[in-house]
């Protein structure tokens, strides 16, 4: 697993600002989470360590238009990307080359839980003016000697 | 030539709309006007010519072809063609990959106004010599 990875970078991003009064993701403790309306976008890691990145953004009990969703997928898309981007890069000197593909959407009709799962979970919080959403990254990651 | 920040035709390529929107939205504040849009490095390509920009600021993390392949042919091809690239992953290889492929600049996301906007007034300052 990419422990260095999660472990090193744990509380580096406090929060990415994308717009300018916006606080879009802050760190949050790891509590047990769990769901089943969310947005599911997955990243591939290729390089030293390989695998999947999932992000999952929490909709239940969020009463959101149509187009509000429209607004916040891109928003959460573009969000993680850089996210994930800086955790990447800053874990550079522990883990070595690595690269991130484009996000993918992924229709998923599973519960998401942490409770139970084998994979690192970490946990964030959307911050879109008034509203916060649940967010929860799963690594699945694998070293390669 | 008095090129002003109106003036500078600019060519921005990344796969995310919403990327883009934020980029132009930026840019337009300060005075900039985004001339031509891409989102992928295919589109870039095919565009170039059309739009004749004077600077294109691409994304790295794209499909098919990377910010980075783009940024090789654009250099390679188009002399008077400037290039910034823009990415998430900021890593010391990437940055060096990205000026080894023949970008003047390197601007980590979440971009800053103040360093694009600046990147692009150094490139004004010398296109009017």
């Amino acid at each position: 697993m990419m422990e260095t990875l999660l472990h090193d970078n744990f509380g580096i991003i406090e929060e990415i600002q994308i717009l300018s009064d916006v606080r879009l993701v802050g760190n949050r403790d790891l509590n047990p989470l769990s769901f089943t309306d969310y947005i599911k976008v997955q990243f591939e890691i290729k390089g030293n360590v390989k695998g999947f990145v999932f992000c999952y953004l929490d909709l239940e009990d969020k009463e959101l238009t149509v187009a509000e969703k429209n607004y916040l997928l891109p928003l959460f898309l573009e969000t993680m990307n850089i996210l994930l981007g800086q955790q990447v890069s800053k874990s550079y000197n522990t883990t070595g080359d690595l690269r991130l593909s484009p996000p993918k959407i992924v229709s998923s009709k599973s519960p998401f839980t942490t409770n139970g799962k084998r994979n690192p979970v970490q946990k964030y919080s959307l911050e879109l003016r008034t509203i916060s959403f649940e967010v929860a990254i799963e690594y699945n990651l694998e070293r390669l000697n | 030539m008095n090129l002003k920040r109106e003036d500078l035709k600019i060519l921005l390529v990344d796969d995310s709309d919403f990327s883009r929107q934020l980029i132009k939205t930026m840019l337009k504040e300060e005075g900039f006007v985004v001339s031509a849009e891409a989102n992928s490095a295919e589109s870039a390509l095919g565009s170039i010519k059309e739009s004749n920009p004077h600077v294109m600021i691409t994304d790295i993390v794209m499909p098919q072809v990377s910010g980075i392949e783009l940024t090789e042919k654009v250099t390679q091809n188009f002399d008077d063609i400037s290039v910034i690239v823009i990415s998430s992953l900021s890593q010391e290889h990437v940055v060096l990959e990205a000026i080894g492929a023949g970008a003047r600049d390197f601007i980590a996301k979440p971009i800053q106004k103040q360093q694009i906007v600046d990147s692009l007034d150094k490139l004004i300052q010398e296109i009017n010599g």
